[in-house]
This record gives structure tokens, sequence and C-alpha cells, in this order.
């Protein structure tokens, strides 16, 4: 027996000391004291962050040259992002399999689309394709021409062949998930010559770029190897797990459980689709420093955290303010979009978050039932309650206030907002609704809280936007007892019944929208409603969107990508004004259940008329006009968000004062920030 | 009773477990409001756009067809039975379709078989030993501090222990990492030292974790015996502690802890879903983590009947090999 | 053999300390088997603890001491209170109480043999030649061969405690001290393991301790008797003279009530109860009990004293006035 216990205890040591030895390897956080290089710089003294001004700053991260990553890469030349979410098919690489995940690396940096978008500047370019269209008269036939010096990463060109073997995938083959409505838009592709492509719709279709081009994140229109394809017995089922990118990086390995991937350039790397559209488009030739990718997923919110502050990742997804005020003060090289300072985040998304009222039941198919809602609300207590008061304001329906739309809608609807009332038809005098003030008064709310916030016009309007709704619980309560809302005590009845108000957030994603709910809420009861609050996770909540089994939901139907907004009205089913009846799924539609004849009949002209047209934007006023009238749906901020990144090893990210594009990592536009990232050793 | 009539005694009980545990998980998910499908169509539509309505019901269809989901509750369970139960054929997960939900299962399940195992026998041994001598020399203030440690472990929960481990010794000090990467071809050289890696703060929060029970149960085992009156004899006839300890304690003690430790290995396979979250470690645990979130019947279902082999099988196993281990049973 | 040099021993209590032995002092010479007798709760087993130096916490020496003098193989030995553990097993060993489940029940018996052989002398002859030794000695013992593979569950209670006297003897001790070797056995086995213990005796010419309540047991095989009371020894003799001629009142209420083959008179038990010995009377424990109690008896403690040859007792009323002191 003792013989035994001795053997276990040796054998213990010897597992022990393996231990050690491995731990002493690969370690690129404790750095030897004579390997030290600062490369960082100290932030700027005006500007002072979040108040805390007795703590010194902590000293700048120390990083140590020639160190490996764990996937094999040097970390100078390595560029570590986090991934969206995990893929739940790692290996899987064909963009035209059912399921494929994309947004989590996989998209960014193996696909090319015909047109790509810089978000910034809400304009696409031409990356497949070598211009925008030429169509005839009526818009049905459309030429596109194809750029030439482009190769797949196995060496084969990248024409017009590629363009027109893909299109024809998704026509003819009934698997394809978007057979159907391709079926439905175009009648005929053909490549016409090796780099021009011929493009019949069944109908006028004005907006060929946006439809089959990135506008957001990605787009189902991934250009495909045909070389490659026509080989694979039913390429719509294969997993085309050895992928041939066209992108100027190829995959070196993934984890099969989806926990990372890593890609490296290519060595042919001139001859990618990414490389002639930094030549091209942005007059870059050299090569990217990043010359490795590995884009991973960390886990729970304290482990991105610590991953962020010890620099073993540069970017990641999304954070919560406390999350970036938590890594700011203990890492100076971690920044938001607005620097390591206040509000950190970007209100670019192009979704803004608000409520949802259901026009599919009483009383809110009344707006001024929804009307006296939004005057019930505090703002700027909601406002603190969900971000801290980050965010600029995004009051109107469908129009995501991006700084972009900003401009080109808000400012000139300013003076037809400030003149906008509501008449309850109580006899009474209209009520006004526009509150100009926010940004100021959220200014000041900030500068009480030690913040500095500066006192020019451009920058607030910026960050807290041009204005909100008015806070009038008066109004509101003749706006209620107008729609048919009784008090009687301290209760509310509704046609006899005592009144409760059913609100849906989603629980697992999109903190902001949640928080918009629970603040909505908040402001209800204080206003003296039964409020009933689920928070539900996604595919349960996606589903009672669809039913209608709510009254007001968290979904945010809002867009703004493309400047004149008719693609995205189309999209987002503002042509229909019929809907089926609650408990049956609404397609197509809208998650309001909202439309009128008018409003229809807007929507669908400016399908009809091309992008550059002045129309449109009247149109387009015309709609935002009614539906904020209607206000079948209230904005609260927009898009808010927090993608930290970490200057310890690269720089020249996109940010505030160097708006060259939107901060997201997880979208295809990301190969284009990566190329322009400027390594610090 | 005879040893054959005993054998099939067990063998019999072992069936009726497994079929009971296995009914339980077919029904369970299925009384459950939420419609795996519909799921599954609302998260495309979010991805791609809504479907119109003629689309979409011909891929309800279709995907009912698939999962076999359109046929009688009892053609189900019984194509559940044949087709699950003894071959482990799930059906394909529905957050990962097509692929098959026991490909995902399988290839996650040797990383939590071999993290759970080494972590339970190293605990195990450990506890057992400290518990021995804490319960054995109680009167020794050695014994007092090593059983307040235990006692003071014990309760702490095990996602406290992780975090600690993994903000000490990951953050801090930058020894292990703070998430699990596994790199390599399988069974290199750099496969092995990143699993190792990986692998480390799990097992040593496992490790600790387990430490307490082991402690405890084996110092109140050890105590009691050494109350005993042959353990009082054999000090009579002047043996010395240390034998004592091993030939009259020890070997008392351990047969409860053998019997322990073959029902915690059946444990093993559910592996620890906290401990493989907090350091993302690719096993079994995260896995069921995720399927329970996405609403993927068959890869729940595939994990949870897998669970339930394992452990009826272990006691099982345990079962039939106690009589040789311990001589009063035997002659039972 | 063995000198008792005024020994007492109490245990610590929350309540204070509880004397157990009382200022004890007396001699055990070598072959002889000695008796002490007693009701329970008077102190034997603590006396028997006491010479084996098996005095551990709370249960306490407060003064005196036991010594162990000896001879083996030639060289002569001295073991005092405090020592005596190096003398285990080799010079004195100790039957406990209750054999039952003193016997390792997940080993065999051929284990316990060879665990109990100090470990110089485990090097100087192999596993084998012991238990060949061993097996020869059962046999002596009328011990069936096979026994030594068997379990302690395997054999009954008569053989176990046959098995449990063989492994105390084995090694020729000088003393065995044996606690209530009979009790808990039927009579039939009762007889076999007192003959026994008193052939082992004989063979070895060593001296056995024994404990026991049962008056017959001491009267069947003891040399030499000595009768505790509360504390202390009542009387102390050579056994047939003490129960043919009690001299303390105690010990001839005892006699008095054991009872005899061919009389049939009715039998009187002792009336009282021994004191509690957390909180003992002034003088003569005894005394509340005694019929002939005095107010001496009460006042002071009677020594304890060789009243005439061979013979101890410790009362007021022996020694000076001998008379037969005679009891209804």
């Amino acid at each position: 027996m003792k013989k035994r216990i001795l053997a276990i205890l040796l054998a213990l040591a010897m597992a022990f000391s393996v231990f050690a030895l491995t731990a002493c390897n690969g370690d690129e956080v404790i750095p030897p004291d004579d390997q030290i290089e600062d490369t960082t710089t100290p932030p700027p003294d005006t500007n002072d962050d979040n108040g805390d001004t007795e703590d010194p700053p902590p000293p700048p991260p120390e990083i140590e040259v020639g160190a490996m990553t764990e996937v094999g890469t040097l970390r100078s030349e390595t560029l570590i992002v986090e991934y969206q979410f995990r893929p739940g098919n790692p290996g899987r690489f064909n963009p035209h399999m059912a399921g494929t995940s994309r947004g989590t690396g996989v998209h960014q940096f193996m696909w090319s689309h015909l047109y790509e978008i810089n978000t910034s500047r809400g304009e696409q370019f031409p990356e497949i394709a070598a211009d925008f269209p030429t169509s005839n008269e009526d818009f049905t036939v459309h030429t596109l021409p194809i750029r030439e010096g482009m190769y797949w990463s196995d060496g084969m060109p990248i024409t017009a062949h590629d363009v027109a073997y893909t299109f024809n995938l998704i026509l003819t083959n009934e698997e394809h998930v978007h057979h159907a409505s391709y079926n439905a838009l175009l009648e005929s592709v053909e490549a016409t010559s090796d780099f021009e492509v011929t493009l019949v719709t069944n109908d006028p279709f004005p907006r060929i770029a946006q439809r089959f081009g990135v506008v957001l994140w990605g787009r189902e229109m991934v250009i495909a190897p045909k070389h490659i394809f026509e080989a694979m017995e039913n390429p719509v089922m294969d997993e085309f797990s050895d992928p041939v990118t066209s992108t100027a990086w190829v995959v070196h390995s993934f984890d099969p459980d989806g926990a990372w991937i890593r890609l490296d350039l290519r060595e042919d790397w001139e001859r990618s689709t990414t490389a002639v559209v930094m030549r091209e488009v942005y007059g870059i030739t050299d090569p990217p420093a990043a010359r490795h990718i590995w884009m991973r997923s960390i886990g729970d919110d304290t482990a991105r955290q610590m991953a962020l502050i010890n620099n073993e990742v540069d970017a990641m997804v999304e954070f919560t303010p406390e999350m970036m005020r938590f890594v700011t003060e203990r890492n100076p090289n971690i920044e938001g979009w607005y620097g390591p300072y206040f509000p950190w985040g970007t209100s670019d998304d192009p979704c803004s978050k608000g409520l949802t009222f259901n026009a599919g039941v009483a009383p809110f198919d009344n707006p001024l039932m929804r009307w006296g809602l939004v005057l019930a609300i505090d703002f700027d207590e909601a406002s603190m309650a969900v971000f801290e008061g980050i965010g600029r304001s995004s009051p109107l329906p469908f129009l995501t206030i991006t700084g972009a739309a900003q401009e080109i809608y808000l400012r000139p609807m300013l003076p037809w907002l400030e003149a906008l009332t509501v008449d309850p038809g109580d006899g009474g005098p209209p009520i006004p609704v526009w509150d100009g003030g926010y940004a100021d008064r959220m200014a000041e709310i900030q500068r009480a809280r030690g913040i500095d916030i500066p006192n020019d016009r451009a920058t607030l309007d910026g960050m807290f936007g041009l204005g909100t709704w008015r806070y009038d619980p008066e109004g509101a309560m003749r706006l209620f007892e107008a729609a048919g809302l009784e008090l009687r005590g301290d209760d509310w009845f509704f046609e006899g019944e005592p009144f409760v108000i059913n609100m849906i957030a989603m629980a697992d994603a999109e903190v902001q929208a949640g928080r918009t709910v629970l603040a909505a809420a908040d402001q209800f009861r204080k206003f003296g409603f039964n409020v009933n609050v689920e928070e539900q996770i996604s595919a349960t909540w996606i589903d009672n969107n669809e039913l209608g089994h709510f009254d007001i939901t968290g979904s945010w139907p809002t867009m703004f990508v493309t400047q004149d907004i008719a693609a995205d009205l189309q999209a987002g089913g503002w042509w229909v004004y019929e809907y089926p009846p609650i408990g049956e799924s609404h397609h197509p539609g809208n998650m309001m259940r909202f439309g009128t004849p008018e409003i229809a009949a807007i929507v669908l002209e400016k399908q009809t008329i091309p992008p550059e047209d002045p129309r449109t934007f009247e149109l387009a006023m015309e709609f935002l006009k009614l539906v904020t009238e209607e206000m079948p749906w209230v904005g609260f901020h927009g898009g808010i968000k927090f993608c930290p990144i970490n200057t310890t090893y690269w720089t020249n990210w996109p940010s505030a004062e160097n708006n060259y594009d939107g901060p997201w990592w997880w979208w295809s536009c990301f190969k284009y920030i990566a190329w322009q990232l400027q390594p610090t050793t | 009773m005879k040893a054959s009539r005993y054998i099939l005694i067990r063998i019999v009980m072992w069936v009726l477990t497994i079929w009971m545990g296995v009914t339980l998980i077919f029904i369970i998910p299925r009384l459950m409001p939420a419609d795996p499908i519909q799921n599954m169509i609302a998260m495309m539509e979010h991805q791609a756009g809504p479907m119109p309505a003629a689309e979409r019901e011909a891929m309800v269809a279709q995907m009912q067809r698939q999962f076999g989901l359109d046929e009688s509750l009892w053609n189900q369970y019984t194509s559940f039975l044949l087709n699950g139960v003894l071959r482990f054929d799930f059906g394909p997960s529905l957050m990962n379709f097509p692929t098959p939900a026991r490909d995902i299962i399988f290839r996650n399940l040797p990383y939590t078989f071999g993290l759970m195992i080494v972590s339970l026998i190293v605990s195990w041994t450990i506890g057992n030993i400290i518990g021995l001598l804490a319960g054995f020399r109680k009167d020794k203030l050695s014994s007092k501090i090593m059983e307040s440690i235990a006692i003071f472990i014990y309760p702490i929960p095990i996602f406290i222990i992780a975090l600690v481990f993994q903000i000490v010794l990951g953050f801090v000090l930058g020894w292990l990492p703070i998430s699990a990467v596994i790199f390599g071809e399988v069974w290199s050289a750099q496969w092995i030292s990143t699993l190792i890696r990986s692998a480390a703060l799990p097992m040593l929060t496992l490790v600790v974790l387990g430490l307490g029970w082991w402690i405890i149960s084996m110092k109140a085992l050890s105590m009691s015996t050494a109350q005993e009156d042959f353990v009082m004899f054999a000090r009579y006839r002047g043996l010395s502690e240390g034998e004592i300890g091993r030939k009259y304690v020890l070997r008392n003690t351990v047969l409860p802890q053998v019997t322990m430790l073959g029902l915690s290995m059946g444990g093993v396979f559910g592996g620890s879903v906290i401990v493989e979250n907090v350091f993302n470690f690719p096993g079994v645990g995260r896995l069921m983590l995720i399927a329970v979130g996405a609403s993927d019947f068959n890869m729940i279902m595939g994990g949870v009947t897998i669970t339930i082999i394992a452990v009826t099988t272990a006691t099982l196993i345990v079962d039939l090999l106690i009589p040789f281990i311990d001589p009063r049973v035997r002659r039972s | 053999m063995i000198k008792i040099e005024n020994l007492s021993t109490s245990y610590k209590t929350i309540h204070g300390d509880v004397r157990v032995c009382n200022n004890i002092s007396f001699d055990i010479y070598e072959n002889e088997i000695f008796g002490i007798a007693g009701e329970s709760g008077c102190g034997k087993t603590t006396l028997l603890k006491a010479l084996y130096d098996l005095i551990d916490p709370p249960l306490q020496i407060d003064e005196g001491r036991v010594v162990l003098n000896g001879e083996k193989n030639g060289e002569p030995y001295s073991f005092a209170s405090g020592n005596i553990k190096n003398a285990w097993w080799n010079n004195i060993s100790y039957v406990p109480q209750a054999a039952q489940s003193v016997l390792n029940p997940i080993t065999r018996l051929k284990s316990h043999f060879l665990d109990s052989i100090p470990k110089e002398r485990r090097k100087m002859e192999s596993k084998r030649e012991t238990l060949d030794r061993v097996q020869k000695y059962l046999e002596e013992l009328n011990l069936p061969p096979d026994i030594l593979e068997a379990y302690p569950f395997q054999l009954s209670g008569g053989m176990r405690q046959r098995a449990i006297i063989a492994l105390a003897t084995y090694m020729s001790p000088d003393v065995i001290l044996a606690d209530e070797p009979t009790t808990a056995l039927d009579v039939v086995v009762q007889r076999g393991i007192l003959m026994l213990l008193m052939r082992l005796q004989k063979q070895l010419k060593n001296t056995l301790v024994v404990v026991s309540h049962d008056m017959g047991v001491h009267y069947q095989i003891t040399d030499r008797i000595g009768i505790m009371y509360s504390g202390s020894f009542a009387e102390m003799g050579r056994t047939d003279d003490v129960f043919r001629n009690p001299v303390h009142p105690y010990t001839q209420m005892l006699v008095a009530a054991l009872p005899k083959v061919g009389d049939k008179s009715a039998k009187v038990g002792i009336p009282g109860r021994p004191p509690p010995l957390t909180d003992p009377p002034q003088g003569c424990r005894f005394a509340p009990r005694c019929p002939l109690a005095k107010d001496i008896c009460h006042a002071d403690v009677p020594a304890f004293k060789e009243v005439y040859r061979d013979r101890y007792a410790a009362c007021h009323f022996i020694g000076e006035n001998i008379s037969e002191v005679s009891l209804v």
C-alpha cells in the first residue's frame, strides 16, 4: 500500500512539472525586463473621462517582441478579432448551403460580392463588378461590367462566367434558400463576354446594385468559383470545407468545435479581389500588415473583458457601457468610437431601437393611444436608464438617425416637426409634440456627473441628436381618454376591463433593445399604468413578434443604409396594409401590423424610380411625415454599438475622429479596415 | 443468492433504468410549448428575410419530414429507441443542420471524458489521502487544519472557484489561457501542449471542487473506523500508527470510497457544464447548454441519453465488481 | 512481576476530575493467575488499562505508577508507567473485552498474526516460516488448521475468542491481561476458554490477570483475587481462602449471594448502590451500605493493610478486633 501511494505521488509530481513547463511556453503577457517596448501614447490631458481623477492612470501595457499566439503565428503580424457568434457548423464554408453561419469570420475575409458599401459615407462601391450597372430605359435589362485581373486562390481567373454561374445556380437549384425569391425577380442572367454580365429582370428594377450587392453586413449573392462548384454533386449541399477564396486571405486552420479560425494572407495577394479594390478604390498598393487573421470566440463577458485587458484580442464585437468603463480604466490602449472616453460607442448602427406598437390590437390601433404613450415618456430619464444617456436620439418611425440620415432627412424636417401637433378632439388646444432641447439637457446631466462634454453645436448634435418627443403627462392624459381609456381612482380601464400593457423583449442578445423596453415599462408604470414585461429567448420572442402576441415589443423595424431608403422600405414590408388576424404569421408585412393605402402607394412608387432621381427623396419625406403622424413605432436612440478596440498591437482603427469606415468587425467591410490597420511593432 | 442470479438481477435493473430515463427524455421536450421547427424557421427569416406564406409552409413540412416529427408519437418513440438508444443515431442536429447530432456529441465527448476522469481520479486520490490522515490523527493540528480547509472549500459554488482561478492564474498572472484554444493536428506535439494548457484551469477547478467532498467523506469514515475495536486492538498489539493507518483504517474505508468513485464515473459524461462554459472548453457540457438554448431536440436527447446510459452502466459495473473487492458482500 | 505503587487515576470531565482509582498499592507475582473482581463501575477495567499503560486522555494518572519487572532470555527488564508501551505484546499482552469486533473484518486471520510480530522480528524469518509456526501453535490450542485463511466473520464466537487468545499468547509474554474474557459467551464455551487460559498459564508459567464481574470465573481459575469497590480494593488474598473466609463485609455479602449446589435458601442481594464517583462519601465508601458501619466508618477511610498472612483488607473492624462478624 505504501508503495502504491508513493507511486501515485510520483506520477502527480511528474504531471505537475509538465504543466509548469508548458505554462512557460508561448507566453505573451509577462515581459522580460530588457525587452519592454513602450509603444503607447498617453491619453491627452483635455477631455478628461468619467471623473476618476484621483487614481493615477494605469501604466501602458508592455509587449514582448517575438511573442507567438496560440495558433502558431507572430503576435505582431496577427490581427485577433472576436467572432460575433460562434458558428454552429465550423468547417462549412459554402455560402450557398442552407444554414451556413455567416458573420463569424467566414464572410468578412473569404467571400467577395458584386458591390460593397462604405457605411460611414453611405455609399456603395464595386468589388467584383467594375462599375455600377447600366440599364435600359425601363430598367429591365442591366449590363454589369466585371473587373479584370482578379484570381481565385487556386490560380484560376475570376470572370463574368463565375458571376453568371452563381446567379444561375440559385435560379435553377430548387434546394437553394433564395431560389424562389430570385426567380420572382430575375428572368435570366448571362455572361455575354469574359467580363460582362447581362441581367434581365421580370419587372422594372432600378436598384440592382442595392439588391445584389452589400448594403449592410453581407449578401447572399456571393460569387462562387464555377470551376469548382460545377464539379460538385450538389453545390447546395457540399460543405466546401477546404475552400478556395477570392479575397486576399485563405483558411489556414479552424477549430472543429468552432472556437476559432485562422486565416493567412495569400502568397499571390495582389491578384485577389481585395487587393484590386484597395488599389482602384482606396489607392493603396501595399500589402496589409496583418498577415494572419485570428477570429475567435472568447466565452462569457468576464472572460472577454479579461482577454481584452490582457491584449489577447484586438477588436471585440459588443460591450455594454459598464464594460467599456471597466476595461478602459484598466488598459489605456482600449478605445471605443470616441476614444477611451465617454460616450465610447457609435450611434451609427443602422438599426435604431425603440418600441413597436401592435396596431392589430385595440387600443393600440388608435394613433391617439400611441401618441399618448409617446408623450408619457420622460425621455431624459429613460435615456439614462438605457445606456446612461449615451446615444443619439432617433425619434422617427422607420428612419434610423445615423449621422448621414440626420443631415439628409431630419434637419430639413425640423420646421415641420416643431409645428407638429396632435389633436385629441376634445375641444382643447392641439398638443405640440417636438422637443429640440434634449441634447443640451443631456449634456448638462453628463457634466453634472463629472463628464466633460464639449460645447460646440456640431458635437452635441452628433452625440445626442437634434431632438426628441416631449414629455407631456397632461397631454398624454387627454389622448388616453380620447382613445377610450378610463381612469377609475388609481387604475386604468379599457372597455370595462382592467387595462394592462403587455410588453415583450429579447432576453439573450441586443442589450439596447431589451433595456429600451424595460426603461419604457418603468416610465409607463410611473405614469400609472399596470405593465407586464416578459423577457424571452430569441426564438420565442421572434415567434411572438410574428404572430402578434404582444401589445408592445422591442423590435427594430428601422433602417438607414441606402440614402433614398427605397430598398429598405420595400424589405421592411411598409407596402402592406392588410394583415391576418393575431396568431397567424404576418408575412409579408411588418411587425407593427401597420399600413395605409396611401403609404403603400408611396413605397411602391419609389421602387420604380432610380436612386439618383430627386423625386425619390421627395417621396421619402412624404413617407416620413405620414408615418410620424401615425406613430406606429417610436424611436429612442440610434443603434448604439460599443465595439472596443485595443491599440497595443494595431492602430489606425476607424473612430469618430478617423471616420473612414464603420466599426463593424463582423461585417463584410472589415476586410478593407483590416488592410489599413497599422502595426505598432 | 447465487452469483448468476445476482448478475441477472443487476442487468435487468440496468435495462429498466435506461428505458425509464430514455422515455422521460423523450416525453419532456415534447411537453414544452416551444416548437423547434417554428423556432428554426423564425431564425432563418431573421437572418435571410421573410418568406412568402406558401414557401414557409412547404419548408415547415419538409423539416418535419426530415426530423421525423410528422410521424405519430408512437412511431417517433420506437424509432428513437431503436436508432437513438441502440445505435446512438439521434438524427440531424437542429442548430447545425444537417450534421448528425451524434457526430457533434462524439466529437466533444473525448474532451469532457478526459477532463473529468483525470480530475476525478486526482481529486479522489488526494482527497482520500488527506481525509484519511485527517480522520485518523484527529487530534493533531494538521488534521484540524486540513478539515477546516475542506469544509471551507466544499460549499463554495463551482463557478466562483472557476472564476477565481481564471482571474488569478489566467488574467492577473497570465500563466494559463483565459479561454481554451486547442490548435494543431490531433495528437501532434502542439496539439497536446495547447490541450494541456487549455485543460489545466478547468481541471484545477474540478479537482479543488471535488477535493472538498472526498476529504470530508473520507475523514468521517476514517474517524469512525479509527474508533473501532479492531483498530484499538491493533494498537495494543504494538502495530505502528502507519501500519494501522494503511492496513486497518485505509482498507476498511477505501471500499465505500471506491464505490463512490465508480458511481461518480458515470457522472463524468454529463460534464461540468459550468466549468466548460467559463473556460470555453469544447466538451459535452458546453454543448448541452447551447443545445438547450437553441431548443435543439435531437442534440438534447442525444446528450442526455448518452449520459443516462453512461451513469447506469457505471453503476452496473460497480455493482458487479464490488463482490471482488469486499469479501463480506461476496459471502452474501 | 508487577508492582503497583500508590496509583491514582482520574477522568477529566467538565464537572471536574472524577477519581477512578484511589491510591492503590499491591503486587502481582510471577506464575500466578490473579483475578480482579467487583461490580460494574468499580474501576477494575481502568486498573487493568493502567497495568497495560493504556492511559489516554481524558484518563490520566494523578499519582503513583505501575512497574513491570521481569526477565526475558536471561536479560532482566523493567518498564514503568509511560514506558510500558515498549513491552507490548512481547512481554505483556492484552485480551480486550467484547472479542467479537477486535479483528479486522476484511483481512484474514493470518494477516493478524503477521501484523503482530514486531518489525525487528519480521526481518528474521520469512512469512512462510512464521505462518508455519503459528499454525502449529494453533493446533495445540485445538483450532482447526485452515483457520488462518479464514475471515473473522466466518468464525463462531468461541473460535474467535480462542484465536484472539492465540494472538495474545504466541509470543510467550510474561504477563497476559484478560478483560472479561468470557462475557457474551455461552456457558459451555466459557468453560472451554477458561480451561484454555489455565492450560496456557501452566505451560508458559507466566502471569495471567483476569478481570471479571463474574465471581464464578474467579472461583474457577484464579489463584489470588482482589475485590475492588468504588475505586480501591476492599479485600485481597488467596482465592479459596477468600471465598471460604471473607473478612470484609462487602466480600461477605458477595459470597453470600452466590448460589451453591444443594443450597436451597433464598439469596439476599446487597441493598443500595455504589456511590457516584463524582461525589464520593467521606470515609469508607462502603459505609453507606454496610450493616456494621459505625461513626468512624463515615469519618475515616480505612487503610488497606495486611490483616493476617497473605490477606489484605480495608475495614476498621478487622485486625484489631478479630471477631467473626456474622450477618443474618
